[in-house]
């Protein structure tokens, strides 16, 4: 079965190859074909002649992983055997400075083929500009590619109808909960959480009886997700779609109107638990400039912390297992009825600048990579010396090679997850990786362009972290914060805003 | 009479001597609170913050800083130019500053403008980074780590300021002699403004020490990587790990993420704390006084 | 000796002529300058525009003062101004009379060990990152149990919320500001003081002064210029608020932003959505006419009073 796929990968590659090779005619490709006069590939030959290897430059965040340059050794000697063409030049960049360093490149019209841009960094402006490539045609084109990606994730991660990145992603949406210490829920004897009103019995209970363990732990950044948790609508599919993709802001759909999320009755509840919990010392008083609550958590500091089905959240903690007890568990609220609302909307994209001069090879390696065998090679490294397959869907890791799959080589149909996944994790996981499992937001495919409210925008964002945080975080008390909010947004010209979300969601979904 | 002057003036001395040993164990206390962060167990920095005497010692930090295989090359890449290009600088510099601060210079006023207005003024980093890469095509070269610190206007004015306290009759006199202009500026000038030449060499060797930016910019060869920038992408990217995607799911330890911070610094500040002390030297009476008599 | 500055265009030139070297030495500096400075700076046309990517800052639709609309008519304008303002007089005024007395003091050490140990100490701070100064103060200050408070606690005194009093940072991060760059400015005056001729404490000497009267008399009117010229550099920045510091101590603690809330980081954190450059950009370029006009006002008022410390 393998085989076949592969031989049929090789097949298509050379076919589209040659396409291409033939299109080109007369130009002169910079460290490609010079010198050789472009010939159609002879079809009927069945070894087709070995082509000259362009090095495609990518940019990517983050660290070179341990142990790489074998990797990526291996990956281009793979190409080269698979007569792809190409080879992979890559190069990180810090996290820190990634953002400002490709927005540069790409501004100074840099060569390069390939790097990571997400709505969170600058691919919105990078579209407006038409400096990105539209991959619809040549997503047609290559079966492998095209198949290892969802038609949902397909189809609403198009930017105005039209692809243009490929969207990186494993799961196909969000689901919440908590990460619980079930050795001391069982030292009180408490049953397993069901209802939000368990979940607050077990961490009064800590707080009372508890002297070195405190309740609950969650970095101050994070504690905006707090009012999708503790509110009795949790991962539900109610009145309102609460995450659009703008800070802030929500969808009613009773309504058809956006609205704040502070505002919305739907977590009005949530609003009024936090606000109890900082006051009665349920959440630290530092909440705010927490920093380190995975950290913490695992030092065994807290009862229970952050948790979201993404993959990856849940492995931070899995060294705490590493002794073989089983003292963690998830608690999902209304996680027996849970379809929450998705856009399946991913975060990552790979994209190609339009000075590429290479687009055709870099796809042609983007559906090489989505072939099992070298999407695991790349993400996992090399067999038997980086990592053991467990199966057909998890794996073991030998070495310390740990590619950041999200930049270039995520496919939900070809993950692997860790064998050292707690089972909690894996359910919940496997659950978020299934389309079935969500509730198609009637938003879907709405991505918010700030070009004509750049003003506005800019004057209401700061008041994320100076208002919004605190008031999830139960910092400021649920009155007082969701007013300071309402009248801040007004007098900043928030409403500017809001109609232009309003305008673009409309768009979206009267175009369905 | 002399009693009495002894007196003031001994308390005097002692309480320049408190002071300044005040202020160095202030300098000193939260520098000694981070070199022994650098040897502190990252669990306890996280749990109970910095102190002076901590409950858990680990070489986590130093293993894993020491453990990137391009370290010694920034090493290697920074000293050389920061050697290359502190003394570049300095000549560059000198010769720039004496012309600005000599009163014979008929253009000085514009060129005193021309040279202060890139202090305030700048076209930002995206014209910046077309003219060196696309321009001058200096990129991927260890060139470019050099020529575009070459010369700091806050420095050049320190020298300006200092050449205008020159005499003019230390200049009258010599070119009197029959020196040229030359001679009077390598024979002279030189010789006595040896403290602020000192000084200035010493900020320029800080300032290629420090710079990470540049190499982020328009490096992208490994092996060319100045150390600051090597030590700054490890940082950011272990604080990226512990918090957005962490490493395979194999690695057990928490990064030392703080301590590698510590760590980095100790890295850096050590061989240039051992260049100041080689250049106080140069700090001694100049030799004005003789100049103008003889 | 008649120095030309005010001759005719023609004797001017001559003068060039018949002094090559003295205008040839300048050259490589200004070189660098146009090539490094002023080819870039048409960039600044960039707060004018509405940036495009792909049309590149000529190409790029012209929208006028648009880009600076969020800043002027921003709530806290004017607290952010008075911010960026207030703390960099602190900054420079305690920093420059910290350094001034760090660098006469020393020059009253004789010991030459402890001269050397403690001038490279006094050094060390400014090799501190931020970020690192950042995680310190946060451990002396903030989290469960800051450790001042453990001290004042000791001392009998009520331990202080610091996180959460917005008044008291002013003086803390000058004091930290002090602490980092004191150092650094005093090696400059220090420099200065050893230019002083030896002829002139002689002379003091043999008429009988103490060394306070020295100092005061004598070391401290001669620092004077130099003294002058390191404030006029200040001023010229003193729209531009120390990003890296303050972001680094102060971080996304709302709490504390009216009184350390400054121009950088508050376009920081409107940008950090939007990531538009010829908004920020903007902002920017309002800092430098700012501070320029600032410098040409007290550089005018210098060269009144002493002309030698003005800048030009």
């Amino acid at each position: 079965m393998r085989l076949k796929k592969w031989f049929g990968a090789t097949t298509t590659t050379i076919l589209a190859s040659s396409l291409m090779l033939a299109g080109c005619g007369g130009k002169t490709e910079t460290g490609g074909n010079e010198g050789k006069s472009p010939t159609p590939t002879n079809t009927e030959s069945s070894v087709p002649a070995p082509k000259a290897t362009v090095a495609l430059k990518a940019y990517f965040p983050g660290d070179k992983p341990a142990g790489f340059d074998d990797v990526l050794q291996a990956v281009n000697d793979k190409l080269k055997a698979d007569n792809i063409g190409a080879s992979l030049n890559i190069n990180f960049l810090p996290w820190t400075d990634y953002g400002n360093a490709v927005s540069v490149k790409m501004s100074a019209g840099e060569d390069f083929d390939m790097y990571l841009d997400a709505p969170w960094l600058s691919m919105n402006q990078m579209i407006a500009s038409n400096s990105l490539m539209e991959l619809d045609a040549m997503v047609a084109e290559r079966p492998e590619l095209k198949a290892s990606i969802p038609d949902e994730m397909w189809e609403y991660n198009k930017f105005d109808g039209k692809i243009m990145g490929i969207p990186l992603g494993t799961t196909q949406g969000q689901l919440y909960g908590l990460l619980i210490r079930r050795d001391l829920r069982e030292k009180y004897g408490l049953p397993e959480l069901q209802t939000l009103d368990d979940l607050e019995k077990f961490l009064y209970t800590v707080k009372e009886k508890e002297k070195d363990i405190k309740p609950f732990v969650i970095n101050g950044i994070k504690a905006d997700k707090l009012p999708f948790i503790l509110s009795d609508s949790a991962n539900l599919a109610l009145d309102e779609v609460l995450e659009i993709g703008v800070n802030m802001f929500a969808y009613s759909i009773k309504d058809k109107k956006v609205v704040s999320q502070w505002a919305s009755p739907m977590i009005a509840d949530a609003y009024e638990r936090v606000t109890k919990y900082y006051k009665d010392g349920i959440l630290s008083k530092n909440i705010a400039q927490e920093q380190n609550a995975e950290t913490l958590f695992k030092q065994g500091k807290y009862a229970a912390t952050y948790y979201a089905a993404d993959g990856v959240e849940g492995l931070k903690y899995s060294e705490m297992l590493q002794d073989g007890s089983d003292k963690l568990e998830v608690f999902v609220p209304n996680g027996d009825k849970a379809k929450p609302y998705t856009a399946f909307q991913q975060w990552n994209f790979l994209c190609i600048p339009t000075s590429s001069k290479h687009a055709d090879l870099a796809m042609d390696v983007a559906n090489w990579l989505s072939v099992k065998e070298n999407h695991d090679l790349m993400e996992y490294g090399i067999q038997g010396k980086d990592w053991e397959p467990v199966g057909d869907t998890s794996y073991k890791v030998l070495s310390s090679y740990s590619f950041p799959g999200y930049v270039l080589t995520w496919r939900p149909t070809l993950n692997r997850t860790p064998d050292t996944m707690m089972p909690d994790d894996k359910k919940w996981f496997d659950f978020s990786t299934n389309p079935a499992n969500f509730t198609l937001s009637p938003t879907a495919g709405f991505n918010f362009n700030a070009e004509k409210v750049k003003t506005e925008y800019a004057k209401i964002t700061p008041l994320h972290d100076s208002v919004f945080l605190p008031l999830s975080q139960g910092v400021l008390p649920a009155d007082k914060g969701k007013a300071t909010l309402d009248e801040k947004m007004a007098s900043l010209g928030g409403q500017k805003v809001i109609d232009e979300i309003q305008a673009q969601i409309e768009a979206v979904t009267s175009g369905k | 009479m002399r009693q009495k002057q002894s007196a003031a003036d001994r308390t005097f001395t002692i309480f320049a001597y408190s002071f300044i040993l005040l202020f160095t164990l202030f300098c000193l206390f939260p520098f000694l609170l981070m070199i022994i962060g650098s040897f502190t167990d990252e669990g306890e920095l996280i749990a109970h913050g910095y102190t002076l005497f901590p409950q858990k010692l680990s070489l986590d930090a130093y293993k894993a800083v020491l453990q990137s295989d391009v370290l010694f090359n920034g090493y290697a890449v920074t000293i050389f130019i920061t050697a290359v290009g502190a003394l570049s600088a300095l000549c560059i510099s000198a010769m720039l500053g004496y012309s600005l601060a000599n009163k014979r210079n008929v253009l000085q006023t514009p060129f005193l403008i021309f040279c202060y207005l890139p202090m305030l003024f700048s076209g930002g980093i995206i014209p910046f980074y077309i003219v060196v890469s696309q321009w001058l095509q200096l990129q991927n070269s260890v060139w470019v780590l050099i020529l575009t610190l070459l010369c700091q206007p806050f420095l050049v004015f320190l020298l300006v300021s200092f050449f205008r306290t020159i005499p003019e009759e230390l200049e009258e006199a010599a070119r009197i002699d029959g020196a040229n202009e030359m001679r009077v500026f390598f024979q002279i000038m030189i010789p006595i403004s040896k403290p602020i030449l000192a000084s200035v060499g010493l900020f320029y060797a800080l300032n290629y020490w420090n710079d990470w930016f540049m190499g982020l910019m328009f490096v992208d060869n490994e092996k060319l990587f100045p150390l600051q920038l090597i030590l700054r992408r490890m940082v950011s990217n272990m604080e990226a790990a512990k918090n957005l995607i962490p490493a395979a799911a194999a690695i057990a330890v928490t990064p030392p993420t703080y301590g590698v911070r510590m760590a980095t610094t100790v890295l850096t500040i050590g061989p240039i704390v051992l260049l100041y002390p080689m250049l106080q030297k140069y700090f001694v009476k100049g030799l004005t006084v003789g100049a103008v008599k003889g | 000796m008649q120095y030309p500055l005010n001759a005719n265009r023609s004797s001017k030139l001559k003068h060039i002529v018949r002094n090559p070297f003295l205008y040839a030495m300048a050259v490589p500096g200004l070189l660098f300058f146009l090539v490094f400075s002023y080819f870039p700076i048409y960039g600044i046309m960039i707060a004018f525009k509405d940036y495009n990517f792909a049309k590149g800052i000529t190409g790029s639709k012209w929208v006028g003062f648009k880009n600076f609309d969020y800043f002027f008519t921003s709530d806290d304008f004017w607290v952010i101004l008075r911010n960026t303002l207030m703390l960099n007089i602190l900054f420079i005024v305690f920093t420059t009379a910290a350094a001034v007395v760090i660098a006469l003091m020393f020059n009253e050490i004789r010991n030459k060990y402890f001269k050397r140990i403690s001038q490279s100490f006094i050094f060390l701070p400014y090799f501190m990152s931020w970020i690192v100064v950042g995680m310190i103060v946060q451990s002396l200050f903030g989290g469960e149990e800051p450790m001042i408070n453990a001290w004042l606690q000791n001392m009998g005194f009520e331990p202080i919320n610091w996180m959460f009093e917005s008044k008291l940072w002013p003086f803390i991060l000058t004091v930290i500001r002090v602490w980092q760059g004191a150092g650094y400015l005093s090696i400059i005056f220090l420099a200065a003081i050893t230019g002083i001729s030896e002829d002139l404490y002689e002379a003091a000497r043999i008429d009988g002064a103490s060394k306070m009267q020295i100092v005061l008399r004598i070391t401290l009117p001669l620092l004077v210029p130099t003294i002058m010229i390191m404030t006029l550099l200040a001023v010229g920045k003193i729209f531009n608020g120390d990003f890296a510091m303050i972001y680094a101590i102060i971080g996304d603690n709302s709490l504390l932003y009216p009184t350390t809330d400054v121009i950088d980081t508050f376009v920081f954190r409107s940008m950090r959505q939007l990531h538009d450059f010829g908004m920020s950009s903007a902002v920017g370029l309002f800092q430098s006419v700012m501070g320029l006009i600032f410098v040409i006002a007290a550089n005018w008022v210098t060269r009144r009073v002493s002309k030698e410390s003005a800048l030009f």
